[in-house]
């Protein structure tokens, strides 16, 4: 169980910061409580002020968030964590956002997934929905995204 | 031959001169009876023609008048002087032709009816003799070759213009799509942040009103240049049409609730049920909200806005009028240039991006002359009779 890389309101940087909160989530985390309220979500953007603000909005529904600033991070912070839901931005430092919720829900396959973009042409949005993600353009409606992330079901 | 304007280089090249001139006012009392009927003829033969039929929109009213001034054109035609002035004037009524969107063939067709007809009139006048009959029929071709070059002249003015245009939005594309872009991650972080530390006042419940301004300012500051960005990047990319016959009323009602217009606002619709339009309904129906929201805005955000909707043959009009102050003649065409705005807070992208979505469906989207208020008559066919493809 690798729940202690989700953390809660106020946090801001990566994973590893920020031990005695950690404890904390790590015991909602694996409660009953934790799986019925709340999603684990994984944000991915190279923009890390984007990310952790994205992070702090979700977490104000009580959310459990992780971070990561490209697919490659992501892939090797992630792997082992229990995850609901993937938001990734589609322009990502190497592999893509799409690319990488492709590769992630082969492994993955309960995970749902929203491919955020600035891009909002229509090979970004049809590569996103066949990667099996949903497309939100940026700047993202949080209204939006909350209902998708609160209605994910693992 | 540099020096020469356009005018004078035809009428070299045809071998116009003040004789021919002569010649065509002596044929005027000979044709000048029939007229009346030569016109009817040049109309009648744009009517039976739906693609021509469908740039006629003002109806029956709009034909009298352009009949009007055909007649005096033809009046003038053999009557001269062939001026410079008659000339400028000639390419000032051809352009009327450009401006209703008559496609170049059919002025082409219509045009030859003139010349048929009046070559008819002049072979059955009793009593004229070889020479003179074969000395006005040249001056007819020469002086009717001449308009022929004018209209083309013009046409080819008005490619150039729409080109001009063209380019003007490819360039705004190219930045819009690397800038817009780059500047929609820093706005997100700034509209998120905003939002967080917005939050975070409610939170204190901090009675500090200049605080809560600033916050105010910034949030809708944001979302204005999150407006400005997401239109740039509207008019940049050019979506492709996904046409559909829907109710006009429809769509009307959506632009109305999609357009969230200022409760003092009023919006009278007058578009009856069944009126149909050809079109992608997304993209008119943005078409539809921005003269909405750009009526409102010109009035201040109190005011009357009309909305009527009809058929004319095989093309939908519908007009948005407002009572604001309206739009001075001389920045009719201006105000769907990229960028112009007449407004403080006006990005000038709204009427371009409402004159490039008709435009696509073959239609056009006009300012009507009117003394009070401003009116905006957006017309679109249906694809049967011609309308751009995409």
């Amino acid at each position: 169980m690798s729940h202690h890389r989700f953390k809660e309101v106020g946090q801001t940087g990566f994973a590893g910061r920020g031990p005695k909160r950690l404890l904390l989530i790590s015991i909602l985390g694996v409660g009953t409580m934790g799986r019925v309220l709340c999603r684990r979500v994984l944000i991915i953007d190279d923009n890390v002020d984007l990310a952790e603000n994205i992070a702090e909005i979700l977490q104000i529904d009580g959310h459990l968030t992780q971070l990561a600033a490209s697919a490659e991070e992501a892939f090797s912070n992630a792997i082992d964590s229990e995850l609901d839901v993937v938001v990734t931005d589609y322009r990502l430092p190497g592999m893509s956002g799409a690319d990488f919720v492709k590769q992630f829900r082969k492994i993955r396959t309960q995970v749902r997934a929203v491919v955020i973009s600035a891009y909002t042409d229509d090979g970004t949005i049809s590569q996103a929905r066949e990667a099996g993600a949903t497309f939100m353009p940026k700047p993202v409606d949080f209204k939006l995204l909350g209902r998708f992330v609160r209605e994910a079901t693992a | 031959m540099q020096n020469l304007t356009f005018q004078e280089n035809v009428k070299a090249y045809v071998g116009f001169d003040d004789l021919a001139s002569a010649v065509l006012r002596q044929a005027h009392p000979l044709l000048a009876p029939h007229f009346g009927a030569i016109i009817d003829d040049f109309y009648a033969t744009i009517e039976t023609h739906p693609g021509a039929r469908a740039a006629i929109t003002g109806g029956a009213a709009q034909i009298a008048r352009l009949k009007r001034s055909l007649i005096q054109w033809i009046d003038e035609l053999f009557r001269g002087p062939h001026d410079e002035a008659y000339f400028a004037r000639r390419a000032r009524i051809g352009r009327v032709h450009v401006r209703i969107n008559l496609p170049q063939m059919y002025m082409f067709t219509a045009m030859d009816r003139i010349r048929l007809r009046s070559v008819d009139v002049l072979r059955d006048t009793p009593n004229l003799d070889p020479d003179s009959l074969r000395r006005m029929l040249a001056a007819l071709h020469q002086i009717l070759d001449i308009e022929l070059a004018i209209m083309l002249e013009t046409y080819r003015d008005d490619l150039l213009a729409k080109n001009r245009t063209a380019e003007r939005l490819a360039t705004i594309g190219q930045f819009a799509a690397g800038i817009g872009h780059e500047l929609r991650n820093p706005l997100a972080v700034v509209e998120t942040s905003a939002f967080l530390v917005t939050r975070r006042l409610d939170e204190m419940e901090l009675p500090d009103a200049v605080l809560k301004r600033h916050m105010a300012k910034i949030n809708s500051e944001v979302q204005r240049a999150g407006k400005t960005i997401n239109d740039l990047l509207e008019l940049a990319r050019s979506r492709p049409l996904d046409r559909l016959p829907v109710d006009s009323r429809e769509l009307v009602v959506r632009a109305v609730s999609d357009a969230n217009l200022p409760p003092r606002v009023q919006v009278s619709v007058d578009v009856p049920e069944g009126v149909m339009v050809d079109a992608d309904s997304d993209q008119l129906g943005r078409v539809l909200t921005n003269l909405l929201i750009n009526a409102s805005q010109a009035m201040n955000a109190a005011g009357h806005i009309w909305i009527e909707g009809r058929r004319e043959g095989a093309v939908t009009i519908l007009t948005v009028r407002d009572d604001g102050p309206g739009i001075p003649a001389k920045l009719r065409e201006q105000v769907f240039e990229a960028l112009f705005t007449t407004k403080a807070k006006g990005n000038g992208l709204g009427l371009a991006l409402c004159r490039r979505i008709a435009e696509a469906h073959g239609g056009t989207v006009t300012l009507d002359p009117s003394d009070g208020g401003a009116t905006f008559r957006l017309s679109v066919p249906d694809r049967s009779v011609g309308g751009a493809e995409s």
